[in-house]
């Protein structure tokens, strides 16, 4: 009986909204379908040539539904023991670089948004000024090469371990809670590591997430610095592998190696999604926290 | 005091966790815990391979090293290589295109930066390196004071005299046949050559999804061959001197005949608009059955793939058939020749890192010396006798099914051999094909079949190789080593655009009249004249 009124109720809802559309609220709605359609059909028409074979891309390039069905390159991909080796190398990255970058630009954050002491103005100078300035890629390579991370995974994880952006963001989100909590805290015995444990970390929640978000996203899609310093090929990351992939299916230059059995749209497409399907997965999942953390670093600063 | 200590603490062990990581240096030993020699190996061609296969394994064994492979990416191999030159980081070998654009650029200043290592001037001890390197072209180029620095890596070793490359005319016989343009063993003079092309278009075209012509990419306008005197960037005069290829009187000749053809059917290319092409896409166009004729690199691996691709129509359901959509065309030009790019027998090269010991030199020198030797050329080609393979009594290879395994179709599965792998760092293994049980025979025996009859066309003076004259080509000058490359990149857009009508001809010639082109060319000149 209540499942009925429910619907009868949802019936009802659905109904007015229907009338209270007019002429001009159509032209929107039509034109809003047509927006959403621009938006979803590249991913429909990418995975559709995914699963279909290369004769059938060749002759029509833009499908509306599967003319003929073949896993060939889901199974190349899956079956690519290197991409395999790539994931594990990006899941490290996304748990625990991600983790890594996090901790130390929370803690500078938060370190830079306290009052006075000696330095600060100088530290925080000496990291803004890496925003708008870079050594360049040669004293770069140097750098990486003396410090020893060249071809290990750390090359991935320890030159991000602070990021700019993100410090700011944190330290400006720490900077607008009010410094009475600070002092409440102290009356009542807690020592800094506890002010910020106990205190400010709990209300940085929103931003933790937030900027965690864009860490995990660039962990999740890093290649460069893989492409650069990276030989052994069981530490190559996920994304340069499949960028490698396409490369190689792709190339037209003289080789000795073999004919592929997948054409190189198809294991384009295929990669596509064996990449974003897990982080769109994980989005909806902190996006609440995204949008708030977005804000609120946005408006405070 | 407690707690101050205890912050004091945290931040030691946050600077001691970062200490701990970066202290993770390789080590540069020369030996591993084994007593072997460690190599570090990196080439293009390695792909997949890391080694721990058996054969790589016997190898190891047999020469008392450490083998670690690692492979570039075609997309970064530029990257990949300039970086550790920079920062003096190079593996113990390496491998870099040296093709004519990049040659004098990258091989010169390396060996006055002492990046690279020369090879021992004595190679006695390793008779099939020397001989390998007698039959490189131009290897005359490669030296520098007298000394070597790298091993080109040839791409066919049996056939060494090939001067031209296969950039030539794949096509639809089957559609010749019927239309009856045909022409036996499908030799076309010029003017046959356009009859076809025309009744391409008009009966083939279906409102504009077909073309009659169309080029690789990189390879438009492809009818110029046909009239220009040089390659590249830069032809002779009738006086001697040095001029830009592309304003010639022949290459404007050959020119205006690309922009009629390419103004044809519809405006484009013989149906095609080549302006809008990105890379790859006129060979999948021919691959669906939406190009007549189609001008490509038809190297064995090309071809084969070709093949293979427009085999994968439902209506190419023989071997007749696939031969008929994949014919090759010899096409007489208008002075009644054929016209086809010359090319060297290399276009990369391995390099050995100046920091090598001479010890590891030595160890891959010995190494790809056995790989050479006919013991080490089946073991790369089969695997090992006796399990991989057998010999019978008359010489013939008898695959062995633990050794090689089979797909659904029958045909023999690529397995990852690492000593297959290594002889990549001194030959692309053409000379194997015929041996190589993955090689599409069928592929192998036309384009066999094609370079017969161009040979003998060559025999016959039916056949104009375009070539940069020697002097001029291995000329290594300041500009022309730095500018080149990127003028002929140029000039090929300039060529694309005046075709389609983007520009005008004042603005096309303009365009060879720069400062650039003016310094280069003086500059070009002036070492020649010394």
């Amino acid at each position: 009986m209540e499942k009925e009124n429910k619907k009868i109720s949802r019936k009802r809802q659905r109904r007015n909204f229907l009338n209270r559309l007019q002429g001009l609220d159509w032209v929107i709605f039509a034109m809003l379908l047509v927006y959403a359609i621009l938006i979803i059909y590249p991913f429909y028409n990418a995975f559709l040539i995914s699963i279909s074979p290369e004769h059938v891309y060749l002759e029509t390039p833009i499908l509306l539904w599967p003319k003929e069905v073949t896993f060939d390159n889901y199974r190349a991909v899956f079956t690519n023991k290197t991409l395999w080796s790539g994931f594990g190398v990006t899941m490290f990255l996304l748990l625990f670089g991600t983790a890594y970058q996090l901790f130390f630009t929370v803690i500078t954050g938060y370190a830079l948004s306290r009052n006075k002491w000696i330095g600060k103005g100088f530290l925080m100078n000496m990291i803004l000024v890496t925003m708008f300035f870079g050594g360049g890629l040669i004293p770069y390579y140097f750098l990486i090469k003396n410090l020893g991370l060249y071809n290990t995974i750390w090359v991935m994880v320890i030159p991000g371990a602070i990021d700019t952006y993100n410090m700011l963001l944190m330290r400006n989100y720490f900077a607008s809670l009010p410094a009475d909590l600070e002092e409440s805290a102290k009356i009542d015995g807690a020592n800094d590591i506890q002010i910020f444990v106990k205190v400010y970390l709990p209300m940085a929640l929103p931003m933790l997430a937030t900027v965690g978000l864009f860490f995990a996203v660039g962990n999740w899609n890093s290649w460069y610095n893989g492409m650069l310093f990276i030989e052994k090929a069981n530490l190559k990351p996920l994304q340069l592998i499949l960028r490698e992939l396409i490369a190689t299916s792709s190339s037209q230059i003289e080789s000795p190696i073999g004919v592929t059995d997948v054409y190189s749209e198809g294991l384009q497409m295929a990669c596509i999604f064996f990449t974003i399907v897990p982080m769109m997965s994980f989005y909806p999942f902190v996006q609440k926290f995204f949008v708030k953390g977005l804000v609120v670093g946005a408006i405070k600063g | 005091m407690k707690r101050k200590l205890l912050s004091i603490l945290l931040v030691l062990l946050s600077v001691l966790s970062l200490v701990g990581l970066v202290g993770c240096k390789n080590t540069k030993d020369e030996f591993d815990e084994k007593g072997r020699l460690k190599l570090n190996l990196r080439n293009l061609y390695f792909n997949e391979w890391t080694g721990g296969d058996a054969y790589t394994d016997f190898l190891e064994e047999k020469f008392g090293v450490a083998i670690t492979p690692t492979t570039y990416s075609y997309a970064d191999w530029d990257q990949q290589v300039y970086g550790p030159v920079q920062a003096n980081n190079l593996t113990d070998v390496f491998q870099f295109n040296l093709d004519s654009y990049n040659f004098s650029n990258s091989y010169v200043n390396w060996v006055k930066g002492d990046v690279i290592k020369a090879i021992p001037d004595n190679l006695d001890k390793w008779p099939n390196i020397k001989a390998t390197l007698a039959k490189v072209s131009n290897i005359d180029q490669f030296y520098i004071n007298g000394k070597l620095y790298c091993l080109p890596i040839i791409k066919d070793l049996s056939n060494i005299d090939t001067e031209y490359s296969p950039f030539t005319y794949v096509y639809r016989r089957d559609w010749a046949k019927e239309l009856g343009v045909y022409k036996e063993n499908d030799v076309y003079t010029w003017a046959e050559f356009e009859a076809l092309l025309d009744s391409f278009l008009k009966n083939k075209s279906m409102g504009g999804e077909v073309a009659a012509l169309g080029d690789v990419e990189w390879g438009y306008p492809s009818i110029t061959n046909f009239y220009k005197t040089a390659p590249h960037c830069f032809a002779i005069a009738g006086d001697g001197t040095v001029v830009s290829n592309y304003t010639t009187a022949e290459y404007l000749e050959g020119l205006e005949k690309a922009k009629l053809w390419s103004q044809t059917g519809n405006k484009q290319y013989y149906g095609l608009s080549q302006y809008d092409l990105n890379d790859g896409d006129a060979a999948k166009k021919y691959y669906a059955g939406r190009i007549g004729v189609y001008y490509e690199n038809l190297s064995l691996a090309n071809y084969t793939t070709l093949r293979k691709k427009v085999g994968e129509n439902k209506a190419i359901d023989t071997k007749e058939k696939l031969d008929d959509a994949t014919a090759i065309m010899k096409v007489y030009g208008p002075d009644g020749k054929y016209h086809l790019e010359g090319t060297e027998n290399w276009f990369s090269a391995t390099f050995f890192n100046e920091d090598i010991s001479n010890a590891k030199m030595e160890k891959i020198l010995d190494i790809l010396d056995y790989l050479l030797s006919e013991e080490g050329t089946m073991l790369a080609i089969y695997g090992f006798e006796d399990y991989d393979y057998t010999v019978d009594a008359n010489g013939n290879v008898e695959l062995s099914e633990a050794g090689w395994e089979k797909d659904l179709d029958g045909e023999y599965i690529d397995k990852l051999n690492g000593a297959k792998y290594l002889r990549y760092m001194i030959t692309l293994g053409n000379d194997t094909s015929e041996m190589d049980p993955l090689t599409d025979k069928d592929s192998l025996r036309i384009l066999n079949a094609w370079k017969a009859e161009i040979d003998q066309a060559k025999e016959a003076n039916k056949l104009v190789v375009l070539k940069e004259r020697g002097d001029v080509k291995w000329l290594t000058t300041t500009l022309k080593a730095r500018d080149s490359g990127g003028m002929l990149e140029d000039a090929n857009a300039k060529i694309t655009q005046y075709c389609y009508g983007k520009i005008t001809k004042d603005a096309y010639l303009a365009n060879f009249n720069t400062k650039q082109w003016q310094d280069v060319l003086k500059e070009i000149n002036d070492a020649l004249k010394k």
